[in-house]
């Protein structure tokens, strides 16, 4: 363990913990765009910067590793300047989509402007244009001009999901997120979850709303017996997107695959069942649960007496909860009384 | 602003307006290119520089802020925008419609540049648009207020770095460093083989002079490029993943090469990627030269070597190994035989003699370094007694005895005329041998070899040494203390103390010229040795050189490939851009071991793993275990990224360098 002193907080971390893990042991916030908890820091965007002391320039918080006996000071004049500059100048080409952009009121980029009270007209540029290729996956729209490089998606696809396929193409100011050549994407979304601002969004759902007028249901993934959590973005009783916004929240951190995040537009189908149905004189016919559920009682119980339990076989589904197919073994076994029990992913 | 002479390289400003310089002969750093051209003006890390009124400061930065947004990686917010932004502002100035807050800018985000910038590029250029405006600020104010468009120049732009710029191949380093931070192992070797075709080899003993002119030693150790370049050709290795090489068709002139070492290979490499067929003459029986039969195998397994001179033969080059030139295959058929150019890369393949009495008259007991490392390292029977006595202060003195060791020595001393200090080998190679348990006898030389009367050795005179005054390489020069001889019982002498250059395959009349010392000569970086009825003849590597390194014949083979090429196409030689600028760049000094970086020191350089003593000894196996992922990933992440930008304004008719002749 090391000791750090934070604006005047002394704290102890684990040797190897960054300044910023100190502050935040020290409950002390300094101000981050491409910091990331769940990917390597790579200090590109300079708003974290510190002063420590016996150090001749500022160093950013979130990839320098603490020292001991390290004295950091957090908040200076000329260290809010320095991060006001960094918000002046992403402004530079940052376009006024605030009142269009998917991510209006959660976006890092229009919190920390709206902190920093910076305005656009303080640097500039001369004017002009260009033509990036579209985006690697069609389920994410890429806007080019929102992007803050803050390289997230990237260290995202390739950290968290081992893909890699894509990366910063180009130089310097033309820099902009584009695909790895003979990469393939999966799709994953990884990079449209971690992005700070509305550079990506989703291109699943025409509905557009904003933060406070849908609601974000937390619920667990159908697809697979991982048991992903995620949350249903509900506007008027219809399912607008796939959000995940708690990275801290096992068992899948805020990642998900295609299916989970992009694949649930078939809730929102017409042809959808939402009521059981039960066969009389020949056709099916909307019934009640009771009466659904009764029906199946009795002839699984007719099965048995006249069969055996054994006449009776469970197949589950992977698009169950671990606890549901747990359930449902326990329900073959203990009630129905045989072991033919399987499930669909053993196929 | 006509004729001001001007310079803030070197933390000191002079000024002919101050009086503090009289002429372009004060600034300190050199006024001309190697290649001849003089200069009239230069920014670049340390500040700017103004010989000659033709070069104007501020039409300088502009192409200087050009530069640094081609070269920005876009990754940081002060460099990626801040670049342009002072691009823009410095181009308006220049276009006569610059805005009276245009200096502010620049001033202000130069100095976000210098403190702010991730990585040292942004920082290093912020220096000089600092500079601009520091002291040419009148200059600037005045071109704004008169609208008055500034005469544009013709620049050159070099990126190098301070470990880039020290390693003799201009590896790539701190781009293959970055990508290794980033887990993207195999574009990472793909960047390192585009200057080493041996990234395996290099990575095992390159003698590392990019370490130790690495920036981050100022804060806490250096970046451990060379066991970073291991890691990422293991990677490669142990997953079997398919080189990313191409796959030429020689379509173009025959080419020779004399010698399957470092320096040979590598030319072949160049040579076939561009599409040249190449025969590569070899005396060996396998590759490498000296990587092979010289460097023993515990420090570099030789299917390592093996694998990657074979992905070199797979770009379509013949090696025709067991070939001895002057004898197999003779000079004539080279420069007779339908080759359009030869390259000579013979090496120095001869051990040296220790130069004292009874070494002559020994039968049994006595082998020169080179000797006996490449007989041990072919298979063939040597000499083992029970006590070894090695002679000589490199690393090729501790390759004999630690091979010694290996062999069945039982005790080995090594014996070095000066001090542990003075020692050239590696410090690393010092304190692995002394681990293995050699002995170490310093301010010792031997005076004469002592023979039983069959002549078997059975014991060395050494005398005792004192260090006196500092010769010519600044090291104490040791002095002999009179009457101080005793001997030593030994069964074995090994003098280790140099390689000598052979040059027997050469016909008396062949119009290449040596030196004393068997050195060839050649027209500096033309590598240019003679002509010889239209064939053009080349050479590079330690028969060059004298005995040098690894990576430097690595170097030679390339430049000498691209000299090939060009004497085979355009029918000249003459050194490329490139490697002028590289030299002008070493003569500037990017590593300044008393700069201080300004970062705190919290990181420590990975350690590498060792395979414990008493189990390496006993074989040659390899003694060291290279990076995990994890701790390659830790180290490269300590990389400061310390690109420099460097631009030139040469003189008008200089810029005939490239079409000139
Ligand atoms: C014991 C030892 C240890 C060393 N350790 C290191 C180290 O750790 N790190 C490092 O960087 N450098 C090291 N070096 C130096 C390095 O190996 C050499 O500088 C490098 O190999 C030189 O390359 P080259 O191609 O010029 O010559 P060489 O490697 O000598 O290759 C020349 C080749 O030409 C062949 N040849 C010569 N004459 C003929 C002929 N007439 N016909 C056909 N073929 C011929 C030879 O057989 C040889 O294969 C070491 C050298 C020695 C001797
Ligand atoms: S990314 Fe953020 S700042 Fe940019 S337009 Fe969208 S909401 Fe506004
Ligand atoms: S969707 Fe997934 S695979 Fe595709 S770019 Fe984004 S993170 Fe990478
Ligand atoms: S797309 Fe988003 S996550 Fe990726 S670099 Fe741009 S702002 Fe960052
Ligand atoms: S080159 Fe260096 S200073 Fe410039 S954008 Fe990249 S990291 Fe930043
Ligand atoms: S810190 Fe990185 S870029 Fe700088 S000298 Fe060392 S290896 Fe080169
Ligand atoms: S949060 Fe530290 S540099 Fe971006």
């Amino acid at each position: 363990m090391i000791n750090v002193t934070i604006d005047g907080v002394r704290v102890e971390v684990p040797k190897g913990a960054t300044i910023l893990e100190a502050a935040q042991e020290a409950g002390i916030r300094i101000p981050t765009l491409c910091y990331l908890k769940k990917l390597s820091p790579i200090g590109s965007c300079r708003m974290c910067v510190v002063e420590v002391e016996g150090c001749t320039k500022p160093v950013t918080a979130c990839d320098t590793p603490a020292g001991d006996g390290m004295v950091v000071t957090t908040d200076s004049e000329e260290l809010r300047e320095m991060r006001r500059d960094v918000l002046r100048l992403l402004l530079v080409r940052h376009p006024l989509d605030c009142p269009v952009c998917d991510k209006g009121g959660e976006c890092d980029l229009q919190d920390l402007v709206y902190e920093f009270g910076v305005t656009a007209e303080s640097y500039r540029t001369e004017p002009f244009e260009r033509d990036v290729p579209r985006y690697v996956s069609p389920f994410i729209r890429q806007w080019p001009d929102r992007c803050v490089l803050c390289g997230r998606c990237v260290r995202a696809c390739k950290e968290v999901k081992g893909v890699g396929c894509i990366q910063i193409v180009d130089n310097g100011f033309y820099s902009y997120i584009g695909p790895v050549p003979g990469v393939e994407c999966i799709s994953c979304g990884e990079c449209l979850s971690v992005c700070p601002v509305g550079a990506l969004t989703d291109s699943v759902h025409p509905t557009k709303a904003r933060i406070w007028q849908a609601e974000r249901v937390p619920t667990t993934c159908g697809y697979c017996g991982v048991g992903c959590q995620l949350e249903l973005n509900v506007l008027n009783g219809e399912v607008i997107r796939v959000t995940t916004t708690d990275f801290d929240r096992a068992p899948n951190f805020g990642s998900l695959c295609v299916k989970g995040r992009f694949g649930w537009e078939f809730v929102n189908h017409p042809d959808r069942l939402e009521k059981p149905l039960v066969r009389k004189d020949g056709e099916l016919k909307e019934a009640t649960w009771d009466e659904a559920l009764g029906l199946v009682a009795r002839k699984l119980q007719e099965i048995k007496d006249e069969h055996g339990a054994d006449a009776v076989g469970g197949l589950s589904s992977a698009r169950c909860t671990n606890e549901e197919n747990y359930l449902f073994q326990k329900f073959m076994r203990a009630v129905i009384g045989t072991n033919n029990v399987d499930h669909c992913a053993r196929l | 602003m006509a004729d001001r002479i001007f310079s803030s390289w070197g933390g000191q400003v002079l000024d002919s307006r101050q009086g503090t310089a009289k002429g372009a002969d004060d600034v300190p750093i050199p006024r001309s290119l190697p290649s001849g051209t003089p200069l009239l003006g230069l920014m670049g890390w340390d500040g700017l520089a103004v010989w000659d009124g033709r070069a104007n400061p501020i039409d300088m930065a502009r192409a200087y802020a050009e530069g640094l947004v081609r070269y920005s990686c876009g990754q940081c917010v002060p460099c990626r925008v801040g670049s342009k932004v002072i691009f823009d502002a410095l181009s308006r100035v220049c276009e006569g419609r610059g805005e009276p807050g245009d200096v502010a800018t620049v001033e202000r985000l130069a100095e976000r540049l210098r403190n702010q910038a991730m990585c040292d590029l942004g920082r290093s250029c912020g220096k000089a648009f600092s500079d601009l405006v520091t002291h040419f600020r009148a200059e600037l104010d005045e071109a704004i207020g008169k609208k008055a468009k500034v005469p544009r120049g013709e620049y050159r732009l070099k990126v190098t770095a301070p470990c880039k710029s020290a390693c003799p191949a201009h590896l790539d380093i701190p781009t293959y460093v970055e990508l290794i931070k980033k887990g993207r192992f195999e574009d990472s070797l793909e960047v390192i083989r585009q200057d080493n075709c041996l990234p395996g080899t290099v990575g095992r003993v390159c003698v590392r002079p990019c370490e130790f002119n690495c920036r981050r030693q100022n804060v806490d150790g250096p970046v451990q490029i060379k066991y970073l370049k291991r890691f990422v050709a293991d990677y490669e290795l142990d997953r079997n993943r398919p080189p990313r090489l191409p796959k030429p068709t020689p379509d173009k002139e025959k080419v020779a090469i004399v010698g399957a070492g470092p320096a040979g290979l590598s030319c072949a490499y160049y040579l076939a990627q561009l599409g040249y067929d190449v025969t590569v003459f070899e005396a060996l029986p396998e590759p490498g030269g000296m990587a092979a039969v010289g460097i023993p195998d515990y420090r570099l397994p030789r299917w390592i070597l093996r694998r990657e001179a074979d992905l070199i033969a797979d770009l379509g080059v013949t090696v025709r190994y067991n070939t001895e030139v002057g004898r197999d295959v003779t000079w004539d058929d080279l420069v007779k035989g339908g080759f359009k150019a030869v390259f000579l890369a013979v090496g120095a393949r001869l051990g040296t003699g220790l130069r004292a009495p009874g070494e002559e008259d020994a039968k049994e007991g006595f082998m020169r370094g080179a000797d006996f490392l490449r007989d041990v390292a072919l298979g063939k029977p040597v000499f083992v007694g029970k006590r070894l006595v090695v002679v000589g202060g490199g690393n090729v003195a501790i390759d004999c005895v630690r091979t010694g060791l290996r062999v069945g020595y039982e005790k080995v001393t090594l014996v070095y005329r000066r001090t542990e200090a003075e020692m050239p080998a590696d410090k690393v190679e010092i304190a692995d041998a002394k681990a293995e348990g050699i002995e170490f006898l310093f301010l010792h030389n031997p005076t004469r070899l002592v023979l039983d009367e069959s002549g078997k050795v059975k014991g060395v005179e050494l005398i005792k040494m004192e260090l006196g005054e500092p010769d010519e390489s600044g090291r104490r020069r040791p002095v002999p203390i009179e009457g101080s001889e005793f001997v030593l019982e030994t069964d074995a002498v090994i003098p280790a103390i140099g390689q000598a250059i052979d040059l027997g395959f050469l016909p008396e009349d062949a119009p290449v010229k040596a030196d004393r010392r068997n050195q060839i000569q050649v027209e500096g970086l033309n590598k240019l040795a003679a002509v010889v009825d239209g064939v053009g003849v080349f050479s590079a590597g330690d028969c060059v050189t004298g005995p040098l390194t690894l990576i430097a014949g690595l170097a030679g083979g390339k430049e000498a490939a691209f000299q090939i090429d060009r004497f085979l196409r355009e029918e000249r030689t003459e050194p490329l851009e490139e490697w002028v600028m590289n030299e002008y760049v070493a003569q500037l000094k990017p590593y300044d071991p008393a700069e201080d970086v300004g970062v705190p020191a919290t990181t420590e350089p990975a350690h590498i793993h060792h395979v414990p003593v008493e189990e390496r000894i006993q074989d040659f196996r390899e003694a060291e275990i290279g990076f995990t992922h994890e701790e390659a990933i830790a180290d490269a992440s300590r990389c400061l990224r310390c690109y420099r930008l460097l631009l030139v304004a040469p003189e008008p008719e200089g810029r005939g360098l490239e079409t000139g002749n």
